[in-house]
């Protein structure tokens, strides 16, 4: 009775916002009306093709090759590791900084955890599959790549992704679901712990020392994989270490331009503006080709620039490109910063170094987060061009596993550039909604 | 005194040393690199030979590189193929940027959040991979080209690309109806103007905006008949040949290459362009909306006449960066087989390893286009500027 | 305000600038020594190509197969004394003499057409011939054709940067006919689109497509190779100029491999035939000595490598025969009768001789 009664008014309050909103005069009913029928459609198809006819065991066999790709089993240890000090860092400067936990953002962090060590935990189910197979045809025999023949079925076979989703959860992970609930675990905890920490103790020095655990550990990460040679780096987890170095060292590149830039020093105001000129004005893809097939046309300098690894190489050319964009972003913040900033701090004593590291930057930075989040995300996305210089990347290795297993590949593009645009979306939705929570919190100036 | 005279001539000589030393360190480094560039750009012998293999995947047939092209008309012809691109793309964008913005303010949560959606979709993913999706997945579930979709006679959309009506030349005199109509136009913006002034001078009704046209369409209808028809229209349709292969025959083809090109930078940068047009419409003080509705205005002529020329102020800047981008962004499309500059660059580099002075082209083209972008922009913007 | 301090810093540019130029212009001809460079690494970079089966195969997980990959084993053998002493790197055909010269690839081994102007324009000098090619067309078996002739009109798909795309040019012109060009920067997509009605036919290496037909037909496609040669490509591998030393170590593992198998050394028997070497050809490939004198030594990469390199080739690789029944033979290209049979059985494999 009152059951019914408490649902006809939701019903009814539904109806009402309906009307007011959706239906309120004829043109918004026409538009309403389109948009749902198109969205209806759209929706229709692509959960038809999500659940009834893609062919996800396909991506489910070779997720290890979209993660994490020749990687050596035994160094997978590695990964895990930078992956828990990522994890931590992120949620302890989450919570101290932004403090509250927003649904979405969790969700979607875990989502993008989930997603990024679904091909660790595959190691055995890879190794044991054999890339060499043959094929009886016509009395002959042929040697065709990398297929799984054990796992292949006919497309179009009822729900596919129950059966993908059984096959993920029953090939063995060992201590990788494990591994995966603990990285869970850090990641909440250290939200949760980051806000305790930040009432008991004053922000600002919880703040440094964050800062500085971000500059010694991300580096950190880096030396933890010089013990698998780089020709092993690959997908996902190639680009992941492109964009974090790349973005790393830019940010500090572009500072320094940003702050050359602004110089009372003709000289240094003019090669900062000439070098963020220069760099801007070409493509990063042409950066990247002339980067690779660069040999001594600048003598002994540019021979000895293109002996060092590619992958070396691309971090560099990453770093130098994306500092010229972020010079030009962090310019703007310094620029709105008035000029009483700077006369305060000179006229209490400090020194010019003083004056920027507490006073200047951590404004112009606060002025500047949407803009340079923009500038993040981009550099993540442009992470994509490595695979136009034989690179190989997650979308390479995604034209990779069309070609070469054609037997059961062949014609599931649509699968595997769903897969692909999945890894990068997520990553750069979740840089742009970080940016976004720490706009809110740090939007100290509007107070 | 002395004391204050001391701290000026430390200042002045410390600033004497940093510079001197800045400048000779750059100095250096410029140097280096201008001379490495200069003892390799004194071989230029490379760009007369000929290109070597066909690439006809541009959308106009003046663009299409031939076997027998000189190297440097190969490179020319790539440019001519990137501006194709952007040019449509930068068009195309806008438009639906200009929508999709809108849309993202609309009152109608519908409308609102698939807008939402849209951008959030599209800006959030790398462009090589939109390209990768059309060029391989969506164009392989396109129909067949026997099987004659679209709208017979006028469109044809196959998986071997879009057949397009197009013009045609038809004697060797066309080249002078576009001179004839660029005429056309000067004078009917002389007789435009003219009226105009009149018009505000005396306050008669003279109809400037229909004399332009009939001025426009008059001299354009008589160059076209005195030059005996130079241009016509083609419609494509598919055909047969004796041996059994479909193929387009009238109209023009867009190739995949181009279309994918064309389609993935359009939704890419009218994602951008949408959060532009949010932007700049948001800033837009509100006052402005209820003062107009207060004069009696409708919502459109709201909308066109009092909102979008005050937005168009503030976009304009940041509309300038976006298509400078999208037009560094068009090389990408060398990945989908499209003949723009880089892949036709690399193939010379591939043909006769001269990497430098190919890519100090491509440098140089990029820098010349962006700075056309930017004149134009600044043009409008400086049309739109309050006076 | 300060033009007295943008006077002398600007003659200081001027100044580094005009230094720059004149001290820099000692430079010659510098002669490349890549087979120390494989020695220091400690391995062998090769580029191949990663989705032609039967020549070259890159797996996802990094391993690979086919032809050209066993010639890439064969010099990280002699090298190395190890075939497995080699890391792969794809070469497209759109980047591959870009890979060689930037030396991002130690040798490209990638069905490489010698021709005039490759060698002449580019950075490239090319070993002995592995495979003697031709450029053919495929068409749907559906089509029903039996000659290039009847392709008027026809939409055809070629890898972009190859020869193939002279040779067709070449070919239709001369016969006045007519044919649109679908290009892609790879085999895969090239692949679907054929499968897909995207293009009327497929224009390759002959091998090639006979490769890709085999696969094609397991998958279910059935397709067949029109009769007509467009035109001639020697395939081989390729070094970089002014390289002797490494050039040396490439063509002679070639040669090599052909003479073996002129003289019957397997990678079965080779072990039977270093001990006791049947006549003095086989005593100096193996690099030992005939009926108890002393070993030869050849000298070949300056003794930097082992004088016994053939042994390692031979033994963990195989001879030329066996290399190409191994893989060419297993997609379907039969040897017996083709131009890739030995000079003694009327085919053009023939090496020069190792004394």
């Amino acid at each position: 009775m009152t059951t019914s009664a408490a649902y006809r008014s939701i019903v009814s309050s539904c109806l009402t916002w309906a009307r007011t909103n959706l239906f309120n005069s004829w043109r918004n009913s026409v538009l309403s009306l389109a948009t749902i029928a198109a969205g209806g459609i759209a929706g229709f198809l692509m959960l038809r093709f999500v659940l009834f006819q893609a062919n996800w065991g396909l991506v489910a066999i070779n997720r290890k090759l979209f993660f994490v790709g020749s990687y050596p089993a035994e160094d997978t240890f590695r990964i895990w590791i930078s992956l828990f000090i990522v994890v931590i860092l992120v949620a302890l400067t989450y919570g101290v900084w932004i403090g509250r936990l927003r649904p979405y953002i969790v969700a979607i962090g875990v989502v993008a955890v989930i997603t990024l060590t679904l091909g660790l935990g595959t190691d055995l189910h890879i190794q044991e599959g054999q890339y060499t197979q043959e094929i009886q045809s016509a009395g002959q025999t042929a040697i065709v790549s990398g297929v799984h023949r054990e796992l292949v079925w006919e497309r179009g076979w009822a729900p596919s992704w129950l059966y993908s989703l059984s096959l993920g959860l029953a090939i063995p992970f060992g201590t990788s679901w494990l591994l995966l609930a603990g990285l869970f675990a850090v990641l909440i905890g250290g939200a949760w712990a980051g806000r305790r920490l930040s009432r008991w103790r004053s922000n600002p020095i919880l703040l440094q020392a964050i800062g500085a655990a971000w500059v010694l550990l991300i580096p950190m990460i880096v030396l933890l994989q010089l013990g698998v040679s780089s020709s092993h780096w690959e997908s996902a987890f190639l680009d992941l270490l492109v964009f974090a170095v790349g973005g790393f060292f830019s940010f500090f590149i572009g500072l320094g331009l940003a702050l050359g830039r602004t110089s009372p020093y003709w000289t240094i105001r003019f090669s900062a503006v000439g070098y963020i000129e220069v760099v801007r004005a070409a493509p990063l893809l042409v950066w990247l080709l002339f980067a690779t097939f660069l040999d001594d046309e600048f003598g002994p300098i540019g021979e000895a620039f293109s002996n060092i690894d590619l992958v070396y190489r691309v971090m560099i050319v990453f770093a130098f490109f994306g500092g010229a964009y972020i010079a030009e972003v962090l310019r703007g913040g310094l620029q709105s910063i008035p000029r009483g900033q700077h006369e305060a701090s000179e006229a209490i004593g400090l020194s010019a170094a003083q004056k920027y590291i507490f006073i200047i930057l951590p404004q112009a930075i606060r002025a500047v987060i949407p803009a340079l989040t923009g500038r993040f995300i981009a550099l993540w996305k442009d992470t994509a061009l490595l695979a136009a210089i034989s690179l190989v990347n997650t979308l390479e290795k995604a034209k990779k596993i069309l070609g070469g297993q054609t037997d059961i590949a062949e014609g599931a593009f649509f699968e595997i550039y769903i897969v692909v645009g999945l890894i990068y979306w997520l990553v750069s939705y979740l840089l742009s909604r970080l940016g976004g929570a720490a706009e809110t919190r740090l939007a100290l100036g509007t107070r | 005194m002395q004391r204050m005279k001391d701290i000026r001539v430390k200042r002045r000589s410390r600033y004497l040393a940093v510079n001197l030393i800045v400048g000779a360190a750059s100095g250096i480094v410029v140097g280096y690199v201008g001379y490495s560039i200069a003892i390799n750009l004194f071989d230029f012998d490379f760009l007369f030979g000929p290109y070597g293999s066909p690439d006809r995947s541009s959308i106009f047939q003046f663009l299409d590189v031939e076997a027998s092209d000189p190297r440097w008309l190969g490179m020319l012809k790539g440019a001519g193929n990137t501006i194709a691109v952007v040019v449509f793309a930068i068009f195309l964008s806008s438009m639906l940027g200009l929508a999709v913005g809108v849309a993202r303010l609309s009152s109608n949560p519908m409308v609102n959040r698939l807008g939402k959606l849209y951008v959030d979709l599209f800006r959030n993913l790398p462009l090589l991979l939109i390209m990768f999706f059309f060029a391989f997945a969506v164009s392989r579930s396109l129909p067949k080209i026997e099987e004659r979709s679209g709208w017979s006679g006028l469109l044809y959309i196959s998986n071997r690309g879009l057949a397009i009506p197009w013009l045609e030349t038809a004697n060797s005199l066309w080249w002078l109806w576009p001179v004839a109509l660029l005429g056309a136009a000067t004078g009917a913006w002389l007789v435009r103007r003219s009226r105009a002034r009149r018009e505000a001078k005396t306050g008669e009704s003279l109809r400037p905006n229909v004399w332009g046209t009939a001025v426009f369409v008059l001299i354009g209808a008589v160059a076209y008949a005195a030059l005996l028809f130079p241009v016509r229209l083609t419609l494509p349709d598919v055909t047969q040949s004796a041996s059994g292969f479909f193929s387009y025959t009238g109209g023009n083809l867009l190739g995949l290459g181009y279309l994918s090109a064309l389609v993935s930078l359009t939704l890419y940068l009218s994602a951008y362009i949408a959060e532009i047009v949010r932007g700049s419409l948001q800033a837009v003080p509100h006052g402005q909306t209820e003062a107009s509705a207060s004069l009696g205005l409708s919502t459109y002529q709201r909308f066109s006449l009092i909102i979008l020329p005050q937005a168009l102020r503030i976009m304009i800047p940041s509309l300038n960066n976006e298509y400078q981008n999208a037009n560094k962004d068009s090389t990408l499309a060398h990945a989908i087989a499209y003949g723009e500059i880089v892949l036709i660059s690399n193939r010379i580099i591939n043909n006769t390893g001269n990497l430098l002075q190919t890519y100090l082209f491509i440098f140089f083209v990029f820098v010349i286009t962006n700075l056309i972008i930017s004149l134009i922009m600044n043009a409008i913007n400086r049309k739109v500027q309050i006076r | 305000m300060d033009s007295y301090v943008r006077l002398p810093a600007g003659m200081v540019v001027v100044v580094a600038l005009l230094a720059m130029a004149a001290c820099g212009g000692n430079e010659g001809e510098v002669r490349e020594n890549t087979l120390d460079e494989i020695l220091d690494r400690g391995h062998l970079v090769c580029g191949i190509k990663a989705d032609t089966p039967g020549f070259g195969v890159l797996n996802p997980d990094g391993t690979a197969q086919g032809n050209d990959v066993e010639y890439c084993h064969a010099m990280a053998a002699a090298v190395f004394g190890d075939r497995n002493q080699v890391e792969f790197k794809e070469a497209t055909s759109a980047n591959r003499f870009e890979l060689l010269a930037s030396k991002e690839i130690d040798v490209l081994i990638r069905t490489t057409t010698w021709t005039a102007s490759r060698d002449t324009d580019l950075n490239v000098a090319f070993a002995p011939t592995t495979f003697y090619d031709g450029t053919g067309i495929m068409v749907k078996a559906s089509a029903g054709l039996s000659s290039v002739k009847e392709l008027d009109g026809a939409t055809i798909c070629i890898l972009d940067g190859t020869s193939t795309q002279g040779a067709v040019s070449d070919f239709f012109s001369e016969q006045g006919l007519t044919y649109s060009e679908l290009t892609f920067q790879a085999n895969p997509e090239l692949r679907g689109a054929f499968i897909n009605d995207q293009c009327d036919a497929w224009s390759s290496d002959k091998s090639q497509l006979g490769a890709h037909q085999f696969t094609l037909k397991a998958d279910g496609t059935d397709a067949v190779v029109l009769p007509e040669t467009l035109s001639k490509e020697p395939l081989g591998p390729s070094v970089r100029d002014y390289d002797s030393e490494w050039e040396d170590v490439v063509r002679w593992v070639v040669n090599g491999m052909i003479i073996a198998e002129e003289q019957g050394v397997t990678s079965d028997n080779m072990g039977q035939m270093a001990a006791n070497p049947p006549n003095n050809t086989v005593a100096r490939l193996l690099g030992v000595g005939f009926d108890g004198g002393p070993p030869t030594n050849l000298g070949i990469g300056h003794d930097k490598i082992a004088s016994t390199f053939m042994q390692s080739v031979i033994d963990q690789v195989g001879n030329y025969g066996e290399v190409y029944s191994l893989t060419l033979e297993q997609v379907g290209l039969t040897r017996a009768g083709s131009l890739n049979a030995s000079y003694l059985d009327g085919g053009l494999i023939y090496a020069p001789p190792m004394r």
